[in-house]
């Protein structure tokens, strides 16, 4: 993984590193993408077929039975109070 | 289980049980730093509660027992960290499926264990609570990704535990601490209450100090429960650990278990093999995937899936906030600053693997392999009942050790990513001590056989 491709995806992945952090993610991802190739070299003599079953649920609302203020203690009036995004 | 039976009949009273166990916390908890939350208050006011109930009217098949549950796991009340900075203070609002379970059968819940973070890693070490360490070496790591669960048992600061294995990380830190650990068929535990790590490959199981305590964990935590739908069937694992019979079993092993497993840990497999055969088990040597060249095959399938699933922490509604002046700006610095290397590294390399340009070199591949060893292993089960192996294929390392050389550190999955890459259920079984350090073995059991796998497992107890 070139530094180019390595900064492109730390934009998607939406990180933000460090400068050390950086270089040893580099110098690790050379010896983690040898260690991928080696599966390249595994053959199968056959692939299992999936039996595919859906267990859907019925499109109906069910009651949540646990206490949601736990993550959102703070209350105005009748509402939960959450964190401004910006 | 006769500890059980001395609570239920007010020999015994559930808080007494407990305070012995808060006294071993005390005393080791210091040292080995197994858990991240520790609820004493809450623990002894479900004793207190057991306690009008003893001798009287006990109910519950775990009446009085202490039970520690992976932070991963939400139980109500209590926070739900993943052992990482980015949820340090979120509380979690609900009970999972299996914690209502085990309550309702009169488990006590002493705390949340820790783990690597978002359950990341094989030794413990990834923490943001600080690592976990090996009860019978200090200096050294407890394997993981559950490692406070399986040390809290291991040293008694607890009597059960809860983890989840999405590659190992229940087999692995039991195999390093001695006790038994069991990783369930995918889909016949709920994971409803589990956050999750890789979709695909995620289970919960139980730890505990003999077989017995698996087989009862397990026959109360499996079955539907109406909130995953992919669970659809349940299994009675006390009628089969009962009556099940070691004579005439066939148990398959193969030299592909066995490349790159160090010299102790291969003596101790060769004294298995001799025992499997004393109870009367027909051994067959097989051809089986050669797992030092397969197992890479199960962080291209987690990489991506593990990206994914860590997308929804952003710091916004809840968990670890960021600053800055634009919303990329307050994620990116969210997501840098409050997850560890481990888990960057890892979104890293699964976002890469998705992306379009490069998905087809090795996602799509690595699904088709996928597939192939599910053929392989289906195959091998059409003429053994079991398959063995080492758990781990070296024994417990020196903290520190391996923290920087990320390939070195995932080689401890090598033999457990099997049972997760192709859903089947394994377990390890303690099968004594070299170099003064336990050693485990693996026995692995066809899709929804796992009442069959633990059954074998009592069999194999206290013989290493």
């Amino acid at each position: 993984m070139d530094k180019e491709t390595f900064l492109h995806i730390l934009k998607i992945a939406r990180l933000r590193l460090k400068e050390d952090e950086i270089n040893d993610f580099l110098r690790q991802f050379d010896e983690i993408f040898s260690l991928m190739e080696r599966v390249k070299s595994i053959s199968f003599s056959g692939e299992y077929e999936e039996e595919l079953m859906n267990p859907l649920r019925k499109d109906e609302p069910q009651p949540f039975d646990g206490d949601i203020t736990l993550v959102f203690p703070k209350k105005r009036d009748r509402y939960l109070e959450v964190p401004k995004n910006l | 289980m006769d500890l059980i039976e001395r609570m239920k009949s007010g020999e015994l009273l559930p808080s007494e049980h407990l305070e012995e166990i808060l006294e071993t916390i005390k005393e080791k908890e210091p040292i080995l730093n197994a858990f991240i939350t520790l609820d004493e208050e809450g623990a002894r006011r479900q004793a207190k509660e057991l306690d009008k109930h003893a001798g009287k009217d006990p109910r519950g098949r775990l009446f009085g027992v202490v039970i520690a549950i992976k932070d991963n796991i939400a139980v109500r009340g209590l926070r739900l960290t993943c052992a990482s900075k980015m949820l340090e203070n979120f509380v979690s609002p609900y009970d999972a499926t299996v914690v209502e379970r085990l309550r309702k059968e009169g488990a006590i819940i002493i705390g949340k264990t820790n783990m690597d973070e978002f359950a990341c890693g094989s030794s413990g070490e990834t923490s943001y609570f600080g690592p976990t360490r090996n009860p019978w070496d200090i200096q050294r790591v407890p394997g993981g990704s559950s490692s406070g669960s399986a040390v809290a048992v291991a040293s008694g600061m607890s009597d059960l535990a809860l983890g989840s294995d999405t590659g190992g990380s229940i087999r692995n830190p039991a195999s390093f601490t001695g006790v038994f650990g069991f990783k369930p068929t995918y889909n016949l535990v709920s994971r409803y209450g589990l956050v999750d790590l890789a979709m695909s490959l995620d289970v919960i199981g139980p730890f505990s100090r003999d077989s017995e305590g698996i087989a009862v964990v397990m026959d109360i935590i499996n079955g539907p429960d109406g909130r995953d739908a992919g669970v659809q069937r349940r299994l009675d694992f006390l009628s089969t650990y009962e009556n099940f019979d070691p004579e005439g079993v066939k148990v398959g092993w193969g030299e592909g278990f066995l490349l790159g497993v160090e010299e102790p840990v291969r003596r101790r497999f060769e004294r298995f093999l001799n025992v499997l055969d004393s109870l009367g088990a027909e051994l067959f040597e097989l051809k089986v995937p050669e797992m030092n060249k397969v197992w890479p095959l199960y962080y291209l399938i987690m990489y991506p899936e593990f990206a994914s699933a860590m997308q929804r922490y952003d710091g916004l509604k809840y968990g670890f906030r960021g600053s800055g002046n634009s919303l990329d700006e307050v994620i990116s610095s969210a997501r840098g600053s409050a997850f560890g290397r481990e888990v960057k590294r890892r979104i890293i390399l699964g976002t890469y693997l998705s992306m379009e340009k490069y998905e087809k070199s090795f996602h799509e591949l690595a699904i088709r392999l996928r597939r192939g060893l599910r053929y392989e292993v289906k195959k091998l089960f059409d003429s053994v009942d079991f398959l063995v192996s080492p758990t781990v294929p070296f024994l417990p390392f020196k903290l520190g050790e391996r923290l920087d050389d990320p390939v070195k550190m995932y080689s401890a999955d090598a033999l457990t990513v099997l049972a997760n890459l192709t859903g089947i259920p394994a377990i390890n079984v303690p099968f004594g001590f070299e170099e003064g350090l336990p050693v485990g073995m693996q026995i692995i059991g066809r899709w929804f056989e796992d009442d069959r796998v633990v059954a074998m497992a009592k069999h194999l107890e206290g013989k290493g």
